[in-house]
């Protein structure tokens, strides 16, 4: 099983998804600026800084989704020894980087004229800014430490710790009075946001959903050339 | 079109969410197929240095001849 997802059986795979996901997301990011910024109705209290949602709530999910991934990753690698794994997380982390960053700057973009502050320290943003020093710390292990071996070890590590701020970042705005709002998009319970909004978030979602599977196909395939230039030295 | 714009005295934040978030993707998308172009470059520079009897090796593996393939695009 394990065997068909190494890089070299997936590799002509990697390329053609990538074009097929670069239409999609074309498609997708098209409807979904339409409906964010033109169709979706603004909000009866903050007007139409709820549009910044469009951007900032989808950025916050791939955020905290890489990381969660980036960790079970992470777990694997240290359970079955395969480096496969650990590309993989190297290979998300200049995403889940980025979108924390958005979702930071964004979220900061929407407090100001809601909130009448840039930033504050509670719970949901200063968790937030602690995931992306994670994000650095994983993404500097790789850099710094020359040795793959143990890079691979201390970045697996930083990854397992850093899995505990992610129940922190979630549940904050419920353990912690907090400015920021509660979740209004719930997967258990019903949620408390309006159809006509929730048609632009999710298009927005799967557009930058798309997008991240090409950086990550393209990222992955970096590492998969890297190795095999590695392998050229030893013929 | 005016009110599209400044959204209710509301567009220099809204604009500049989204502005910023697609100057980020961008950024990020032509800096990862720079790389990309720059690895695939480099994997066949490195293949056109080896003797004529690795070429052939190389050139018969699945990856590595798409690889190839690919760079010489370029």
């Amino acid at each position: 099983m394990l065997k068909k997802l190494y890089p070299t059986n997936v590799f002509s795979l990697i390329t053609k998804t990538i074009n097929v996901t670069t239409v999609l997301f074309l498609v997708l990011i098209f409807c979904g600026l339409i409906q964010s910024l033109w169709i979706s109705p603004i909000d009866y209290i903050q007007g139409d800084t709820v549009r910044i949602m469009y951007v900032h709530v989808p950025s916050s999910w791939i955020a905290l989704g890489c990381f969660a991934a980036i960790g079970f990753f992470s777990i694997l690698n240290f359970i079955y020894k395969n480096k496969n794994f650990a590309l993989i997380g190297k290979s998300l982390s200049v995403l889940g980087l980025m979108f924390t960053v958005v979702s930071i700057t964004t979220g900061s973009l929407w407090g100001k004229p809601t909130w009448g502050t840039w930033w504050a320290w509670d719970a949901r943003l200063t968790s937030m800014l602690i995931l992306s020093l994670f994000y650095l710390l994983y993404m500097l292990s790789w850099k710094i430490i020359s040795d793959p071996i143990l890079s691979c070890k201390i970045s697996s590590i930083i990854a397992i710790i850093g899995l505990v701020n992610l129940p922190i970042i979630k549940y904050s705005v419920n353990w912690w009075y907090t400015l920021h709002q509660p979740s209004t998009i719930k997967v258990i319970n019903e949620s408390t946001i309006h159809i006509s909004m929730l048609i632009p978030l999710m298009l927005m979602f799967s557009a930058l959903m798309a997008y991240s599977a090409i950086i990550f196909l393209m990222k992955y395939k970096i590492e998969i050339i890297k190795l095999k230039n590695k392998g050229l030295d030893r013929l | 079109m005016k009110n599209f714009i400044l959204m209710d005295g509301y567009g220099i934040f809204v604009w500049s969410a989204f502005i910023f978030t697609s100057v980020c993707c961008l950024f990020v998308y032509l800096k990862t197929r720079k790389e990309l172009k720059k690895q695939e470059k480099m994997f066949s520079e490195k293949v056109n240095e080896l003797p004529a009897t690795k070429i052939a090796i190389v050139q018969e593996r699945k990856v590595e001849k798409q690889i190839l393939v690919k760079s010489s695009k370029f």
